[in-house]
């Protein structure tokens, strides 16, 4: 069974080591590939403070499980420094965060303020953008493979028809656009 | 059945002599085997504080009985360094599944006490059954995910 969260909930997770039961860090950003639709790792900062410098990299490939309570690893070696093989990936890495969400019509829906994942086990994928509102917020379904710049994200114009105004909601728009997508196929 | 806090701070006496030979300080758990295997005394003269759970012969309301002080060892270095590191302080401990789901705070442990084996963990409002152990940390116990 999937769950949605917020990657912005994830910031502040333990990173906890399943084979000596210790915590290694803590989640400080979310790396989101929004080309490929999925979280391709976490950078990783010491535990408890804010401030602390971040300790390292962890790549997607190397999770076990994304929990409610704590992201959890086989061992203290699924950190790895930012020289090793995470660098390439580091640059593919774009912050979606802040930018403009634009349809093809061009117009504006806002800014993403947030990105929602859908997590099972060890996997999360990136499965729509949260855009702040005033007094609202919006979640929108955004597929893979949108055009993507550093000025903003340009989506089909009925995605605002698709908005949800939280998670449990927005499971129900995904439920129905999953059923739709394999009755067209089948 | 008994549980972790029938245990701590019990007197342990001698059935040779009647010495009072020390008292329980802390349970020593091992996860491989998901057992209590021994019992950190305190009370002690000299560095043998370890009692093997196995040279205990009765476990009763006001006491736990051993044949003689005799039984007792010294920690070996690295149990002496997994009891500083606080692996064996149980109570408050988290326990998470080995999917990354909190179950609560450890409250106390249930475990037979002839075997020393470990068949539940009490959280508030809930005990757990135990099948095994995943790990024992400093602060957090991780044991397997109930199958959906």
């Amino acid at each position: 069974m999937s769950r949605l969260a917020r990657a912005g909930e994830l910031i502040g997770m333990p990173i906890v080591a399943l084979d000596s039961a210790t915590t290694e860090g803590e989640i400080k950003d979310v790396l989101v590939d929004p080309a490929r639709s999925r979280v391709i790792g976490f950078t990783v900062r010491g535990q408890g403070l804010l401030s602390s410098p971040l300790i390292g990299i962890l790549p997607s490939e190397h999770v076990h499980a994304i929990g409610r309570d704590a992201l959890m690893v086989a061992s203290q070696s699924a950190l790895v420094s930012e020289r090793e093989g995470m660098g390439s990936a580091l640059a593919d890495q774009q912050e979606v965060v802040g930018k403009e969400i634009v349809t093809r019509s061009g117009s504006s829906l806002g800014a993403i303020g947030d990105v929602i994942l859908e997590i099972e086990g060890a996997v999360a994928e990136v499965v729509g953008y949260e855009i702040a509102r005033e007094g609202h917020n919006l979640i929108v379904p955004v597929p893979g493979g949108v055009p993507l710049s550093g000025e903003a994200l340009v989506v089909p114009d009925d995605t605002e028809q698709q908005a949800a105004n939280g998670l449990s909601s927005f499971r129900d728009v995904l439920e129905r656009m999953r059923v739709t997508h394999s009755g067209a196929g089948a | 059945m008994i549980s972790y806090s029938q245990v701590r701070g019990q007197r342990v006496l001698s059935q040779g002599d009647a010495q009072l030979v020390g008292s329980v300080r802390r349970l020593l758990l091992d996860p491989a085997t998901v057992a209590v295997n021994a019992a950190q005394l305190e009370g002690v003269i000299g560095d043998e504080t370890i009692l093997p759970w196995n040279a205990v012969v009765a476990v009763g309301p006001d006491a736990l009985m051993v044949e003689s002080a005799d039984v007792l060892r010294a920690p070996d270095t690295e149990l002496g360094e997994r009891i500083e590191r606080g692996i064996y302080d149980l109570e408050g401990k988290q326990i998470l599944s080995d999917r990354g789901d909190s179950l609560g705070q450890l409250e106390d442990i249930d475990f037979d006490e002839t075997s020393g084996r470990v068949t539940h963990l009490r959280v508030p409002g809930h005990s757990l059954p135990l099948e095994r152990f995943v790990s024992i940390g400093p602060q957090t116990v991780i044991v397997p995910a109930l199958p959906l």
